[in-house]
């Protein structure tokens, strides 16, 4: 924490994560192999290794990860249109922001999750009901900080270019929007958690593809090792989306003294 | 809410019998660029008191000449400077510009405040340019209108700086940069060096010195900082502690070009710094001492 970020020290932590990382599924295979751990309820590394070579290898596990990632990243592109737009909307409409600020927070308080049921029976098992269900994830999350830049938009700056003579619409394109973009990645950022984890939920309780319903067949039919493979790569594709979304955040924000 | 604001209204019609007069539509005055007339400003504080800050404020200022306006802090200089920038309504009067009185902000005056008001995502060149795209000019056209004028200022290489990159004095050369892209008849800066340290501040100075010689734009600066305006205008119009009104206007007779460093040690300048620096703290006094009433 304290030492420099050198280098040096960067290649060490990073070998330090692959031991600690590697040393916990040494014991897990160990404790699995004396039989301290029952293996057909914790599987072990080894079967699960098998297991994922064979997944990707046949071809089996793709055409699901392709169907989560498409109903994740259509959620996060949908829910942050639709929560930009509205905080958009309440920015202009101080009136309709007043009224509508108890309701907003009264519907994020709804535990989506649990209303993933009704979204399936209004827009079936494909995957509209997944990307409904990851887009309403984001929304809230890019909403109040979408909000929340535009209500902490420097008032110096707006009056500097009003000075100049801009419109209310160019004040909103060259003042609010670009100064509210750190607060949007921020929000984007949350919820990209969100959206995969809206796309699996929806999937678990009622789909015919996608890592969450291979999660759910795999886990009746007593095969942990599936379960752990199609984990796994759920978490491979949180990493992968995280350091694209990052990668994105540094372009976007080269201006700011210091990023992430 | 609703009762003070009531109040509010109440107790500044009253605050205004005697001060409001008729400023009518006046005829242009010749060589007078711009014109402040029986301007009033009256405000709710927020225990719901009505605040006179400026009473029948009168101002003319000539065609190329260089207004400063000091007075007492919290006199409403400021106050004053947004009013006849158009960012303020005025309680009773009105400012008129080559006699058309101004409803509003105007592309005709440039405006550079105290606060930082570059854009922190855009870099030197695309603050620059800011003022031009907002009226539409072609991309390649205020492009190269940016580059010329930072070339010219000695900017050449922090084209594509960002503000965060640039030192305190060098944004401040910027937003003078980025006013001067914007070409208006009238320049207004409310105290824009007021942060600096003494040495940055000289330097701007200068380089204010210089505008002013190179452009002969009319410039009205308001400062706190009474060396400051003897050493930039040919007039300091000196306000009165609140409520605030033209107390006394002195010209300065101190030969241009004039440098920051040695119109200092002029003797007219120590002179004149005595007689204002006299007047002004009368006001100062009744500042501190009128607080409460």
């Amino acid at each position: 924490m304290h030492s420099a970020p050198g280098p040096q020290s960067g290649k060490t932590v990073f070998l330090l994560r692959l031991l600690l990382i590697l040393a916990v599924l040494a014991i897990w295979e160990m404790l699995a192999r004396l039989r301290i751990l029952d293996p057909f309820f914790m599987s072990q590394p080894t079967a699960i290794l098998v297991d994922m070579k064979e997944a990707f290898f046949s071809g089996e596990i793709i055409p699901h990860i392709v169907v989560t990632l498409k109903e994740a990243l259509a959620g996060l592109l949908f829910g942050t249109l639709a929560g930009v737009l509205t905080a958009i909307f309440l920015e202009k409409a101080e009136t309709a922001a007043r009224v509508l600020d108890p309701i907003i927070m009264a519907l994020y308080g709804i535990p989506k999750l649990a209303l993933g049921p009704i979204f399936i029976l209004w827009f079936g098992l494909g995957i509209e009901s997944k990307i409904f269900l990851a887009a309403l994830m984001v929304y809230f999350l890019v909403l109040f900080n979408a909000y929340a830049g535009f209500r902490n938009v420097d008032q110096s700056l707006v009056n500097a270019v009003r000075l100049m003579g801009a419109s209310s619409r160019q004040i909103m394109l060259k003042v609010v929007l670009p100064s509210a973009i750190p607060w949007m990645l921020a929000g984007i950022k949350a919820g990209l958690g969100a959206a995969l984890l809206g796309a699996v939920v929806g999937e678990y309780i009622g789909a015919n593809s996608g890592l969450g319903w291979m999660v759910e067949y795999a886990g009746g039919m007593y095969d942990i090792a599936r379960v752990f493979t199609c984990i796994i790569v759920l978490m491979l594709l949180m990493a992968m989306l995280n350091t694209v979304l990052g990668a994105v955040e540094g372009r976007l924000l080269k201006w700011r003294p210091t990023v992430g | 809410m609703s009762g003070g604001m009531e109040m509010h209204n109440s107790v500044v019609e009253k605050a205004f019998q005697g001060i409001t007069r008729n400023p009518g539509e006046a005829a242009l005055i010749e060589g007078v660029k711009l014109s402040v007339r029986g301007i009033s400003h009256v405000y709710a504080s927020p225990s719901g008191a009505a605040t006179v800050s400026l009473q029948s404020v009168d101002l003319n200022i000539r065609d190329q000449e260089f207004v400063a306006i000091v007075g007492p802090s919290g006199c409403g200089k400021s106050t004053l400077l947004n009013i006849m920038s158009g960012l303020i309504r005025p309680s009773a009067g009105g400012v008129f510009l080559d006699g058309d009185r101004l409803s509003g902000v105007t592309q005709r005056i440039g405006y550079m405040s105290q606060a930082d008001t570059l854009m922190p995502w855009r870099n030197t060149l695309e603050n620059v340019e800011l003022s031009l795209e907002i009226r539409g000019m072609p991309k390649a056209e205020r492009r190269e209108r940016a580059r010329h004028l930072i070339h010219k200022a000695g900017l050449s290489g922090f084209e594509k700086s960002y503000p965060h990159e640039l030192s305190g004095g060098m944004k401040k050369r910027v937003v003078i940069i980025r006013i001067l892209a914007a070409d208006s008849e009238v320049l207004f800066m409310d105290e824009p060096f007021g942060a600096l340290d003494v040495f940055t501040k000289e330097m701007l100075q200068d380089e204010i010195l210089k505008v002013w010689q190179e452009t002969k734009k009319t410039i009205v600066f308001v400062t706190h900082d009474l060396a400051e305006a003897i050493t930039l205008s040919d007039r300091v119009v000196l306000l009165t502690a609140r409520p605030s009104t033209v107390k006394n206007e002195y010209d300065i007779p101190i030969p241009r070009p004039r440098s920051a460093l040695e119109t200092r040690f002029q003797p007219e300048f120590v002179a004149l710094q005595k007689l204002i620096w006299n007047d002004l703290r009368e006001e100062v006094v009744k500042t501190k001492g009128g607080r409460d009433a």
